[in-house]
Parts: structure tokens; sequence; C-alpha cells
């Protein structure tokens, strides 16, 4: 169990990389941390390697404070965003490297750099120097390199941010397989929403040196903290529509910005400004315009994606995003009608996320 | 406003050819995306669009007349580039009025402008800051006001949104589709981010070693590429390739799984070969044996998207990947079918290339 | 389509090549002919390309002038000078460059040094080492005017600043995370150093050596002004030839030629790696 505690770092006099921030990584788990670039993941993660140290703060390992611990005596592996590779030793000689100085055999570290450079996909260029690799090729050696040794914790600062888009995509799995293998305590830094969910046992949303929540993905995606974190995860993005409460029928209701109805008002929402519904692209569908509870809205814009479409749709004053099935006939202009599912509504009020009514 | 017809193109640095004798003709009004990975002669060929780039043979030509020998700020193209090029020290309203005040327009004129193009894109209550106080979205959206506060005939767009992230490039690209469903202006787009150049584009222009792979609406490009290529990279998650064999008109067979063919696969097993790639969507590939083409195949890993599943099974020699609901699952190691509908197996002929991952070339 | 070249153009770039090599190689060619020269042949006019070589100026350049002396004063000089200066320029430019000590104000401080002129130093120099040489510190480390010492501490002084102006480049151009990387792998900070960081910057700290030792090899108003006998250098060496009874011009460029010969091995050999300097740089994405 590594954990941040009240950590504040400041690099020189103005520059905050991280705000007051308290984190556990429980032994095991796959702790995704996704934000947006500078938002201070790469500081956390150079901080649990011994790296840097915290302004203030404690750095914890198993509850006695390891901030004094040089990054040799950490038994941390980590994969650096540039890569780090030694420009003057072969791609061989770069993978066995960590091996070399905890002074593992020769034939052993043979055989380990063999098999790794068989599971990362790189073993015709074992001989090659780093500078005649490509991108991708390059990320993969570094991440081997991390791998390639047991470690307490393995920190990867965007190991598969660089590669193209099916090779992201395939080593995206063989990272999660290798994960649950070795049943090791990983770090990883992201800033693709994709990435995050389909990797994390849990993930640490970071914005501006602050963690706005933590929580499985299914947390994250279904029961967002705030407007940051409901924007953040997923892929479409949420949208959200600008509202107000007012006295309906049946108790009071919430109302878009021209006066059209939503959903009943939570009680928590009552005498609350700034409120906003969010709603995910996938929790609409498109009625006929004038049906009963739906929202009146005109097609904006509409986005081919292949498998699907993306509707953008002008409801009340705000636009919303519709996934919609690839041969859904639509003109933008068209008027349309927008049924909300209303279980999966998101309130929020100052950006904040507000309880919901139990059903 | 105006047609854009490429004849013969070619363009050469010294000993390389970066683009070999394209030919295409974009419509007035018309937006087209040209979308290639790195290298594929995407960027050369838009900039001797805009005339930044001398053509090395053959010819373009703005509605039908030649511009070879047009000077770029004499062909009335507005380009839009990734790293906004904005003036420093002067407000955001001198930013976007500075073509219009370089162009001699009188103040009135300017203003009426200005306000027009910056309530469109958003922009009315950022007028007075100083570029360096915007958020890289809103830079992007200055400068791409200032490239149509001057009502171009062409509007080239270089890579613009690349970098921004997911939220904003939905923004953005919601801003850039508006803005040519209201100026009309005949648009090129140029990415490597094949979701951006579907989303925006009316067609699509797949480039690849200097050139085109395919040039077809969005959907074309999507349900029927041209080539293994273009099945390879239009699509994400990105489509599955596996070798076939033994192709005759008793069926194919896809990694030891023996497949019966309809009339139009037969037809394509023809023209293809008896060996190649059979290609099939992720989105197409189903969990049972619903649909009439089935593999067997083991489960390697399950990611959970929240909206959607994504499963990895490996069939025979080779990882595949497929799109399903929520919740369905498959473990490490279980034996299970997939299938997928005849109409969606493509078939092309062995390219090594597109087999191979893309960077290692 | 290639373009093809002209032959006229091929001419035209070929005699440019051999004009430009002409005015830089004909000097060096000038001295080593006439080292070989019988003494009637040198000063003559027309100049004449055609003689009986003899290897009379070298017998008298080493045996009557013993010149192999001023090559081992100054093999030891520019030795010394040159280890000195790496091994501490790499240090200082190592720190500046992780650490910004200073805040980049002691690194321009340093280069401040560089500006003064030598001999505007010159005077004050003399003094010291005169008087230096007669403590006991100074005598125990032949600090001392006409001893080597001097000459040493005076090379150092001069080329350090530019030596660590121009390392602190190459050690900025080694990204961080490949020492922090070798760190986490369990080497201490010195370990990291001496495997990683020194490797990768091998190549800067060879283009420094060669300048530095080139600097020491060919410098003379310092050699001139402290050293009398026992310290000179060859630069002084071949200054003795201009004796009273006139020039010796076949012993001088007998001893320029044994003079510039062991530089000219020194940086073909470094040539390799000083190539590898100039367009150095560690993987990146």
């Amino acid at each position: 169990m590594y954990s941040l505690v009240d950590v504040h770092k400041r690099y020189g006099l103005r520059t905050v990389a991280l705000r007051k921030l308290s984190l556990d990584i429980r032994p095991g788990e796959f702790f995704v941390l996704y934000g947006p670039a500078g938002a201070g993941k790469s500081t956390i993660l150079n901080l649990l390697a011994g790296l840097t140290r915290p302004t203030s703060g404690d750095v914890r390992r198993n509850g006695a404070s390891i901030v004094h611990l040089p990054p040799e005596r950490r038994n941390a592996a980590m994969a650096f965003e540039n890569y780090a590779l030694y420009s003057h030793l072969s791609v061989a000689e770069n993978l066995a490297f960590p091996l070399r100085a905890a002074g593992v055999k020769h034939a052993e570290v043979t055989a380990r750099v063999k098999s790794i450079a068989g599971v990362l996909g790189i073993p015709h260029v074992l001989d090659r120097r780093p500078g005649f690799l490509s991108g991708g090729q390059r990320q993969r050696v570094a991440l081997g390199r991390a791998i390639i040794r047991p470690a307490d914790i393995y920190l990867l600062d965007e190991p598969i941010g660089h590669l193209d888009a099916k090779l992201r995509h395939r080593m995206r799995a063989e990272l999660k397989a290798l994960a649950v293998e070795m049943k090791a305590t990983i770090v990883f830094t992201t800033t693709s929403s994709k990435e995050a969910l389909a990797l994390g046992d849990r993930v640490g949303i970071l914005n501006a040196g602050r963690l706005e929540q933590v929580g499985t993905p299914a947390d994250l995606y279904d029961r967002p903290a705030n407007t940051f974190v409901a924007s953040f995860v997923g892929d479409p993005p949420m949208s959200f529509l600008n509202v107000s409460t007012r006295a309906g029928d049946s108790g009071p209701v919430l109302v878009t910005g021209d006066g059209q109805v939503i959903a009943a008002a939570p009680l928590s929402a009552l005498g609350r400004t700034g409120l906003k519904v969010g709603v995910r692209s996938t929790a609409l569908t498109l009625v006929e315009p004038g049906r009963p509870e739906t929202l009146a809205g005109r097609v904006e814009v509409l986005e081919h994606l292949g498998h699907s479409k993306i509707a953008v749709i002008a409801a009340g004053t705000d636009p919303i995003q519709v996934s919609l099935p690839a041969d859904a006939a639509l003109r933008p202009g068209e008027a349309v009608g927008l049924r909300i599912d209303p279980t999966r509504l998101h309130i929020f009020a100052d950006e904040t996320a507000l309880t919901m009514d139990p059903a | 406003m105006a047609r854009i017809t490429a004849n013969r193109l070619i363009k050469r640095y010294g000993a390389f050819q970066a683009v070999h004798g394209i030919d295409f003709d974009i419509a007035d009004g018309e937006f087209v995306a040209i979308l290639g990975p790195s290298g594929c002669g995407k960027s050369s060929t838009m900039r001797m669009i805009a005339g930044l780039e001398s053509v090395s043979e053959g010819q373009i030509l703005f509605d039908g007349v030649a511009v070879n020998d047009v000077r770029a700020r004499d062909r009335n193209v507005a380009m839009s580039f990734e790293n906004y090029a904005l003036y420093a020290p002067i407000t955001v309203y001198e930013n976007i009025a500075f073509p219009l005040r370089s162009a001699g327009k009188d103040a009135s004129e300017i203003d009426r402008a200005v306000h027009t193009v910056a309530e469109k894109m958003e922009l009315t209550t950022l007028l007075g800051l100083k570029p360096g106080a915007l958020s890289s979205g809103q830079a992007q959206r200055v400068g791409l006001a200032r490239a149509l506060v001057r009502k171009p005939a062409v509007f080239l767009l270089d890579e613009p949104i690349s970098h921004l992230d997911t939220r904003q490039r939905y923004r953005m690209r919601r801003f850039i589709k508006s803005i040519h469903q209201e100026f009309g202006h005949t648009m090129i787009y140029v990415t490597h981010d094949q979701e951006e150049a579907l989303a925006l584009a009316d067609r699509v222009m797949v480039m690849s070693d200097g050139m085109i792979q395919q040039m077809a609406t969005p959907q074309e490009v999507y349900s029927r590429p041209a080539n293994a290529f273009v099945a390879g990279f239009v699509g994400e998650p990105p489509i599955n390739f596996l070798d076939y064999s033994d192709g005759n008109d008793s069926g194919l067979t896809i990694e030891g799984n023996r497949v019966a063919l309809t009339e139009e696969l037969k037809a394509r097993i023809r023209t293809v070969g008896p060996r190649g790639l059979a290609a099939i969507r992720p989105h197409f590939l189903r969990l049972g044996s619903a649909s009439p083409i089935r593999l067997q195949g083991r489960g390697f890993i399950t990611e959970e998207l929240q909206d959607h599943n994504e499963i990895f099974v490996d069939v025979g020699e080779a990882r595949v990947a497929l799109v399903t609901p929520p919740g369905q699952k498959v473990a490490r190691g279980e034996e299970v079918t997939l299938s997928v509908d005849p109409e969606n197996l493509l078939l092309f002929p062995a390219d090594v290339r597109v087999k191979e991952h893309s960077d290692e070339l | 389509m290639q373009r093809k070249t002209s032959v006229f153009v091929e001419t035209l770039r070929y005699g440019t090549i051999f004009l430009v090599l002409g005015f830089f190689v004909f000097p060096i060619f000038w001295m080593v002919l006439t080292s070989f020269k019988p003494e009637g042949a040198i000063m003559v006019s027309p100049p004449r390309f055609l003689f009986t070589p003899t290897l009379e100026n070298y017998a008298h350049a080493l045996h009557d002038k013993n010149f192999l002396f001023y090559i081992k004063n100054t093999l030891i000089i520019s030795v010394v000078s040159t280890a000195i200066v790496v091994v501490f320029g790499s240090l200082a430019a190592y720190s500046f460059a992780r650490y910004n000590v200073g805040d980049g104000h002691i690194l321009f401080f340093i280069l401040s040094t560089k500006m003064m002129p030598a001999i505007a130093v010159i005077l004050p120099y003399f003094l010291i080492f005169r008087d230096v040489g007669k403590t006991a510190i100074g005598k125990s480390l032949h600090l001392g005017l006409d001893q080597h010492g001097a000459l040493i501490v005076t090379y150092v002084m001069f080329n350090l600043p530019f030596a660590i102006w121009l390392l602190v480049s190459f050690f900025q151009d080694i990204p961080r995370s490949l020492e922090h990387s070798a760190r986490l792998d369990g080497l201490s900070r010195i370990q990291v150093l001496r495997k990683v960081t020194f490797p990768l910057a091998a190549p800067g700290i060879a283009v420094t050596a060669v300048f530095t030792l080139i600097f020491c090899w060919n410098e003379f108003l310092f050699a001139y002004i402290l050293t009398r006998k026992m310290a000179s250098t060859v630069t002084v060496g071949v200054e003795s030839f201009f004796t009273l009874q006139g020039i010796l011009w076949g012993p001088v460029a007998a001893a320029a030629t044994i003079s510039v010969a062991p530089m000219l091995i020194f940086v073909l050999i470094m040539q390799r790696y000083m190539v590898r300097g100039l367009t150095f740089g560690a993987v990146r994405g």
C-alpha cells in the first residue's frame, strides 16, 4: 500500500503541481491517473519513485514514510513518457540494464530479455540502437525495460500514448492481461478516457493538481462527482443543459432556458442556482417532434463515425449530443423530439453533483 | 467559392517524390477531408492547393483555371494552422480584424464583420483579451475566426484540433461543421485522425504513400473500403485482419474455420484469389452463433468501457476484438463462437504491409 | 525524370573544391616541402619545387636544438591541462545543467572571465607565479616561473570557462529521465554518472578535449613569458630558431612539421567522436 498524504508540490516559486493531495494505491491494483496535460500526473509518479520530494506532506509505504528513501532503494520500476532509452546501448542492452544493475546472472538476463521482447513484439530489433527504431518500437522498449524485473510498484507514464491506433488498441489488451498475470501494483497515466476505463481497477481523475474523484470506472461513469469528471469520462463526452427549477403540476420540475420541462426536480436542487442537467449520448432517444414528455430540438450538426452517427441537437439553449445508428436518416435543420432516460440524468449545482431522490 | 481540380499532380523534393500524380475534383462548397498517416503526402497536397508549395508536375485548377503560377496571397485561400499563429501583442478583436485592415476595409465594415464571426465562434466575451490569456481551444477558435473573416473562396485546415482534449475536440468539430453549413465555403481538412475525417467531411480522401487510396463518402469508406489499407486505417476500434486460405466456390478457411460463402463472396474470391486477408469490423463481430459465418476462439480479455465492452478473442493465430453491449463478458481461455454476417466479411488480396503494424515500416 | 548535371557544372564544382582545398592545404604542404630542402633551395625566387631532399634540417632541429625536449614539455603540459579541464569541466557543467546552480548567474560569471584578453593579465600572472614559486607549496607543485605547473594552471584557467559552456549544452541534451530510470533500477548517483551520463556525454567530452588540447598545444604568449628554458613548449622552441645569425628556415620548417604531427594524428583519431559530438542527441520522441 502506497499513500500520498496531504502532498503539496511546487516547482520554483510559482508553479504549483499538486495541491494538498491525498491518495492511496492498494496492493495489486491497476490504478489509472487520468487528466489533461499538465494536471500533475507525472509529478505523482515521480513522488512515488522518489525522483522528487514533496514541498510538504508525506509519501508512505505500508504506513511508513519513505520521503527520504532515495529512488535506488525503493524497488520501483518506471516507464517514461519520453522513453528514456540509452542511445549508446542496443535494445537488448537497454532491456537488460535493470537486470544487470540488480546483478542478475548473464544466462538469465539473456533469457528474460528474449521473453519480454517476444511479449512486446520486438524480437527482431534487439540488436539495433534506439536511434534506429520507430516511435512505437521505442515506446515498447521503454515499457519492456520497466516490466522486465520484479518491482514493488510499476509506474507507467503514458506508456502507449504514442503508438498508432491499431497498436495502441492491441497493447492496451496485452498490458491488462499482463497486469492480471503479474498481480502487480501499477500506476498508469493517460489522457485517454478509453484507456482509463478499459485498464483501471480504480481511476483517479486529476485536474490542475487536485484529485477530482477516485473510484472504479463504473463509479466515475455512472456517479460523477462534478461536471469536470462528467465531461471528462466517456466518449463522446456528456452534454449539459442549463436548467432552473419551477413549480409543476405534481411538484417542482427542472426546466430548460426556454421553459421546457425535463424532469421532476430532486429535493436537493430546490433553491439552488447554477443548475445543470448532464446526460450521456447513449441515454437519449430521438422521437418525432411534439410527443409528450420530450424536449423539442433541432438537428444542428450530424457526424458520421462509421458504425454510428452523432447528432448535435440544439435543445433549449444548449447543444446536446445523441448517439444514433449509422443508418439513421436525419438532416441538419430537422425538428426532433428528445426523450431522456430519467434514470440516467445527472444533476449538478455549481459544478458539483447533487444527490437524486430515492426512486 | 471555388471548385478545385487536380490533374496528375506530382510533388517532388529533390529525388524524393511525395505525391505521385494524383487526380481529384472537389465540388464548389464541398467539405473534403484528406486522411492519412504521417508522410502520406496529405500536407504537401494541401500546401500545393494553398500555393505555399510549388507544383512539380501536373495542374491545380480553381474553377477550371490553372493556378500553378498564381501566388498564395492571390488565390483567396484561407488557412488555419495547428499552432494558431495569433499575434500576441494585440487583442482578439484586432487579431480577427487584421486581415480586413490589411485589405484596407473601412472601420464600420470591419466592426460588423468581426462581431458577426465572433458571435458565430462564441468569442464575443473574449474580444478584449490578448491571445496569451486564452485556452488552447479558445485560441484555436480565434485562429478560425481570423481565417473566416475575409470570406475566402477556399478554407484549408491543417490538423486544427488534433492536440485538443476530447471535450474541446467535440466542441471544435461542431464549430467547424456549422461554419461549413452556414458559410458554404469549399473546405479541405487535413488530418491523421479517422474519426475527425468521418465526422466532418462530405467526402474523405484517404491517402497513403503519395497516392489516393479511396475518395468517397464517410459511409462508403467505412463500409466498402477500396483496399486493405483503407479498411485498416478507418474505423475505431481498428478492423480485425485474419488470413484466409483455400478460398473457392465451396467456401474458405479462416484460421482453421471452414466457412461457406454467399454468391457475392464467391465472386469476390474469384477476383482476390484463394489466399488473402479477411477483414471484420469489431462492431460487426458478435458473440454467439447468430450469424452464418462462424469462428471458434478462446477468450483473451474483456474490457468494460461502461457504454460498451470490448472483448479480445484469439482465433487461431490471430487476436480479434469485438464490441458488445455492456454486460457481455468472456473469461480468459473460455471457448467461444463468434459470428458475422456475410455482408460484413471483407476480403482483400494478401498485403503484408497492412498486417504488419504501420509504425514498423 | 532525373536532371542530368552538365560536364561544365561538374568541372566548375571540382575546380572550386580544388581552389578552396589549395588555399587551406598549401601552407602546410609548403612547410613540409621546405623541411626537406637543402639550405640553398629555401629562400630563393622563383620558389623551387624540384630539389634533392635532405634530412639535414631534422637533424639540426632534433640534435643541435634538442627539439624533442620541447615536445616532451608540451606533451606534459597539454595533456595534464586537458585532463584537468575535462574532469572539472564535466563535473561543473553537469551541476550547472542539472541543478541550475546559481540560477545562470554563476555560469555567466564564469564565461565573463574569458572576456579578458591574455595580454591584459600576463603581467599579474608573471608576478604571481614569480612569488608563488618561492613558497613551499609553490615549489612542491612546480608553480614557479619556467616550471610546468605555472603553465598548466594558466591553461586550465583559460580553458575551463569555455569547456564548461560547451559541456553544459551537451549535458542539457541528455534527458533527465535517463538518469531517473537508472536510479530506479538501483544505481546510486555516482554509478549513474559513470554508467549512463558520462557515456552519453562522451562525444561532447571528446569535442571539448580536442579543443582544449589544440589550444594548449598551440599557445605561445603565456609560454613565452612564463618560461625560459626548462618548461618551454614547442611554440617557444621554434622561436629560438630565430637566431642573431638569421632565421633558420629549414630547421624551423622541420620543427614545425614535427610539432604538427601529433596534433594531426590525435585529431584524426578523435574525428569519429567529434562528428558524432557535433550532431549529438539522445533518443527522443
